[in-house]
């Protein structure tokens, strides 16, 4: 949908959801370097930043534990750059997305040195109706997953937020400090992008039923 | 079509179910002639059951928040601080500090290790004929070991899994092991195959615990129930015991003993700590949903919902009272 037909009024929620942000109290005081406030915080943003970290890397990748402590912690280090532009939860799940992003492409690089990835065991356990649509969302996400890591940073960042965590584009343009328009580009290259992959794999492709 | 045609936005808004009715109609009409669309749509719900909350959440959770303030504690960061940089840069100082603290524990346990090696070799000088050792003895004086000896053991491995309880670690050791069989043996009944692998009897709750876990990670669900039970029959009283009937709960609920998975999450309930009560009556309800009733399932779920309403289960909660009505 083109930013003007979206209009103002949904930049206007992003910045009226900005100052009620329940979290800010916390965050005033974890700033301050009140220990009960950082306990609080880190309760209340967990269970997003292990969400994140899972959509990212897969449910059941055995790293997903060592990365949501990470992205955890570089929350924290992070509150005196948080700037109030999006809530902390989105500022939160931002950092939760860039970390899980980087470790991938770590992991990759990593790869290439060492031996070949291991089969992907943790994908096995079935969490859909049937063997053939759960190897269908599986492989959705591998490709989506796959793409990320190629995409140049800003366009990977704008597709995961959109196509993995579920932002609205004027969400991720508060939380990235973009402009609205310059998220669409961005989408735009990326859907380019997978669709020039789904070409050169037609079998892929079909079993995909197509990302336009 | 652009990706500025395509109503992505309202793909995006309708996985948080933030649509109004006319937003609705509109994603509905463009889905039946955008095939795109559609996979992306597959695509978002596939994410979102990725995202879904698991057991053991609570636990991992439990466990990464307390490593973090740990740090926190570390970096003693000023209540006065005005400077907004201070909190960064005290995670700064804490690897700093951790770094030389494991230095410290690696000096110590050596130094231990020397000491220990000497005075076993004193021993044998001074007592050619070494008495018949008592293996109740052993595993007292095991149990007993000094607590130093356990944290540079644990400073030289940096694979081992970060400290569950360090802090409670002191208050928790079992100085007198239970008599006659240990409890693997005692377990050997129901897991025979992994019987052999009974645990040193030098091993603290803590190791067993992290063992346990360790196993369940790796799906050797065999193992870990084995594990469990010795923990669970060697150091009853352990804050790792307590703790442990939340995790062995899953592993035997994932076992297939539902109902031996729903005896561990009602005795951690009646322990009175909270700490994974919300993942104990998640557990609870889960096993409830294979050897219970439907009202049990209700009722289950709905206590859930009840005492933890914004705890990440609390939404798998609603979902199941909807589906059971």
């Amino acid at each position: 949908m083109p930013p003007s037909a979206t209009g103002a009024s949904h930049l206007e929620a992003v910045a009226s959801q900005a100052r009620d942000d329940t979290l800010l109290p916390a965050v005033r005081e974890a700033l301050e370097g009140r220990p009960a406030a950082v306990e609080s915080l880190i309760l209340q943003i967990g269970p997003h930043l292990l969400r994140t970290v899972r959509q990212v890397l897969g449910a059941r990748h055995p790293d997903v534990e060592d990365v949501a402590q990470d992205s955890l912690l570089a929350v924290l280090r992070s509150l005196p750059d948080f700037r109030g532009e999006s809530t902390f939860l989105h500022f939160a799940h931002r950092i939760a997305l860039l970390t899980a992003l980087a470790w991938r492409r770590r992991q990759l690089t990593r790869d290439k040195h060492t031996a070949p990835a291991e089969t992907d065991e943790w994908l096995d356990a079935s969490v859909h109706s049937s063997p053939h649509v759960d190897l269908l969302s599986q492989l959705r996400q591998q490709v989506v997953r796959s793409l990320l890591d190629e995409l140049q940073p800003g366009i990977a960042e704008a597709m995961a937020l959109h196509f993995v965590l579920g932002f609205t584009v004027d969400e991720i343009a508060a939380i990235s400090s973009i402009p609205s328009n310059t998220v669409w580009s961005r989408l735009r290259l990326g859907k380019a992008t997978l669709r020039q992959r789904l070409r050169r794999s037609p079998r892929l492709a079909e079993l995909l039923g197509g990302f336009e | 079509m652009t990706a500025k045609e395509c109503p992505t936005d309202l793909l995006a808004k309708d996985r948080h179910a933030g649509l109004s009715p006319a937003e609705k109609r509109l994603l509905e009409e463009h889905l039946l002639r955008c095939k795109g669309c559609r996979t992306w749509q597959k695509l978002g719900r596939d994410f979102d059951i990725e995202a879904e909350v698991a057991a053991g959440d609570a636990e991992l959770l439990t466990r990464i928040s307390r490593r973090l303030p740990q740090r926190a504690q570390l970096a003693r960061v000023p209540a006065s601080a005005s400077s907004p940089r201070v909190l960064g840069a005290s995670f700064v100082t804490i690897r700093r500090t951790k770094r030389r603290r494991r230095a410290l524990y690696v000096g110590f346990g050596l130094g231990l290790l020397a000491t220990a090696a000497a005075a076993a070799v004193l021993g044998l000088r001074l007592k050619p004929q070494p008495p018949e050792v008592d293996p109740q003895w052993f595993r007292s004086a095991a149990a007993a070991e000094p607590r130093e000896a356990t944290g540079s053991l644990r400073a030289t491995s940096p694979q081992d899994e970060p400290d569950v309880n360090a802090k409670d670690r002191s208050r928790e050791e079992e100085p007198t092991p239970p008599s006659g069989k240990s409890g693997l043996a005692r377990s050997a009944s129901s897991e025979p195959a992994v019987a052999h692998e009974r645990p040193t009897p030098s091993i603290t709750p803590l190791e067993l615990y992290r063992k346990a876990n360790l196993a369940r990670r790796a799906k050797q669900s065999g193992q870990a129930i084995a594990l469990f039970t010795e923990l669970q029959s060697r150091y009853p009283q352990s804050n790792e015991a307590r703790l442990a009937l939340v995790p062995f709960g899953n592993t035997l609920l994932e076992h297939g003993k539902a109902g031996a998975a729903l005896t561990r999450f009602e005795r951690y309930l009646r322990s009175g700590d909270s700490a994974l009560a919300a993942e104990a009556l998640y557990g609870r309800a889960r096993a409830l949903s294979v050897v219970g009733t439907k009202g049990d399932q209700s009722r289950g779920w709905q206590r859930l919902l009840d005492q933890y309403p914004n705890s990440p289960y609390a939404s798998t909660a609603q979902r199941k009272l909807e589906a059971l009505r």
